[in-house]
């Protein structure tokens, strides 16, 4: 799946770059208050915004590269056959509950206002769930088709 | 009945190998669908898991860590502690566990520390002919104090599920923390005693020693700057945790020429790496958390305990032995998320300050990192150096250090002031 690789580093440069972005609002922010005694009424609600979405992101590139915490104490000791049955019962499981998830997101996001400060529309804001939740789905479909074929995982 | 399959798929999906916050949230969908919920309210939840300005202090503290790291900072800090306790019998021993104190003052998380102090702290005993297993057991124990001395991303995640204040947290574990520093340093000092100690070629004398303080003085104000700042009130912990960033890469940047924009930006993606495993437990935690207030679990499960027996003593044996045995088998954060909600209630019913019920389960949780068959940080540095070390060597020169580590444990169980006393003295009672 060539375009895999491109969807990871995509991730990846939006996610930093929201690091990036929070960290000098928070910066700005501070400086303002001590120095200025002025504020920008706005900053923390974006960089909370800013960090759920890097949040969500890292999730999403975490999954691709197989990094989630997990107990495989019990399938370490199945053998490589029934292992690979076993993983891919688990990835069928987890991609419907996704599927579920996202399909069904818009009912949550249809209950919601704009944000208390920037006046957005929060849906904007809370889209990254299903939408990173899509992404682990995509990249769980594309771990369970280099498994079908035998390749090896990809490193993140 | 929706409770017991919740339960069933989420204990079925986490022991087939399904990762942990995915398993909470798919229980979450099952319990939903059967109990005919309306499943939009997933999305709201999971975002709500991270809609919180406290957390966005975890990827600042990563962050220090890692610039610090990348500017040089380490090695700064590393060779004072040389020049400071290098020449004691066993004395890079004595280094590594120096280390692991000052760098704990601006790193909040054990595996960071083993991942890079803890590494040129290994590397640098193996290389001086200290065993490679005592090396590595060495080395990760100290690591143990790095969530313990604020700040620290455990009690971050600690304060976020349980309400205690997070400023008394991060100050309530900094005494405990010296302490494993202490114990360490009269065991590593008796075992020298008894066996010979690799030769040491650290050259003391004074005007050295001021040397190396003033080439690492301006890394050792980082917790200064860190701490002052929280314990005055002039900044909440997010702005401390962003304000050590810059110090960092003020260091870095000016004063020591050793960052540019690609170190910058090599750091936050690993940082955005290393976030990932982390936060998604949070959104996880929270519609898993949704299900059990529905359900009124925390409080009927206090009920039912309470009616088994109301001893104090019993109770608190009890609750560490479940945060000793889920630290065996799984990682800390998980175990906090899952476990605190449902027994602070009843560690508030034996009467346990809230702060010191944190720093316990804080303090199982890191003793979990360093046992198997599950211990991040024995694995850490195993894959660092698999030629000389496996787990079972390892494993065989832990037991003085895990008895050093429950030592400790039984003592912050039983004396609420060693992890009350500082906090209540800064903030009041």
């Amino acid at each position: 799946m060539f375009f895999d690789r491109y969807i990871i580093r995509a991730e990846a440069a939006l996610g930093s770059a929201c690091l990036a972005l929070l960290f000098s609002l928070l910066l700005i922010n501070v400086l303002l208050r001590y120095l200025f005694d002025t504020s920008l009424f706005w900053a923390e609600e974006l960089a909370v915004t800013l960090f759920i979405w890097m949040g969500f992101l890292a999730a999403a590139s975490t999954e691709a590269g197989d990094g989630h915490v997990r107990l495989t104490l019990l399938v370490d000791r199945l053998s490589p056959q029934v292992r690979q049955i076993n993983d891919t019962l688990v990835d069928c499981v987890l991609l419907m509950a996704l599927i579920l998830l996202v399909t069904t997101a818009h009912s949550g996001l249809a209950t919601l206002q704009t944000t208390v400060a920037l006046r957005l529309p929060e849906k904007w804001l809370y889209a990254i769930v299903p939408v990173t939740m899509a992404l682990c789905a995509l990249h769980i479909v594309i771990r369970m088709l280099r498994r079908m074929r035998g390749l090896p995982k990809i490193g993140v | 009945m929706e409770l017991g399959i919740f339960f069933v798929v989420f204990l079925l999906a986490m022991l087939m190998g399904m990762p942990i916050a995915f398993a909470m949230i798919i229980s979450t969908v099952a319990y939903a669908l059967i109990a005919q919920i309306e499943l939009g309210f997933l999305t709201l939840q999971m975002f709500a898991g991270l809609d919180s300005f406290l957390l966005l202090a975890i990827p600042l503290f990563i962050l220090t860590s890692e610039v610090m790291d990348r500017s040089g900072v380490a090695t700064r800090i590393y060779d004072f502690a040389h020049v400071l306790v290098g020449r004691l019998p066993g004395g890079m021993a004595h280094v590594d566990v120096v280390t692991s104190v000052i760098f704990s003052g601006m790193s909040g998380s054990a595996l960071a520390d083993v991942g890079g102090i803890g590494r040129t702290g290994y590397l640098a005993m193996v290389n001086k002919g200290y065993p490679a297993p005592f090396s590595a057991a060495v080395v990760v124990t100290s690591s143990v104090i790095g969530p313990l001395i604020p700040p620290s991303i455990p009690m971050v995640v600690l304060a976020m599920v349980s309400g205690i204040s997070i400023q008394r947290l991060f100050f309530g574990g900094a005494l405990p923390g010296l302490l494993v520093a202490v114990a360490m340093f009269i065991y590593i000092h008796m075992h020298f005693r008894r066996t010979h100690a690799p030769s040491n070629d650290s050259l003391w004398s004074f005007p050295v020693l001021i040397a190396a303080f003033f080439n690492a003085f301006l890394p050792l104000l980082t917790p200064v700057v860190l701490l002052g700042g929280i314990w005055f009130g002039v900044v909440t912990i997010t702005e401390a945790a962003g304000l050590a960033v810059s110090y960092a890469l003020l260091l870095g940047l000016l004063v020591y020429r050793t960052l540019g924009l690609p170190e910058i930006w090599a750091s936050l993606k690993s940082v955005f790496h290393s976030c990932g495993p982390i936060l998604i437990l949070l959104p996880a935690a929270k519609v898993f958390g949704f299900v059990l207030t529905l359900e009124q679990l925390p409080t009927l499960f206090t009920q039912t305990v309470l009616t088994v027996t109301d001893n104090a003593w019993l109770i608190l044996i009890a609750v560490n032995l479940l945060f000793l045995v889920a630290g065996f088998f799984s990682d800390p954060t998980v175990n906090i998320m899952l476990f605190v909600p449902i027994v602070m209630p009843l560690a508030q019913s034996i009467g346990m300050d809230p702060v010191q019920f944190g720093v316990m389960v804080v303090f199982n949780c890191m003793i979990g990192l360093v046992t198997p068959p599950v211990g991040a940080a024995l694995f850490a540095i195993i894959g660092m150096d698999s030629k000389r070390l496996s787990l079972e060597s390892l494993v065989r020169a832990m037991p003085p250090f895990y008895m050093i580590l429950l030592s400790l444990l039984v003592l912050i169980a039983l004396v609420p002031a060693v992890s009350t006393a500082l906090p209540n003295a800064l903030f009041g009672k």
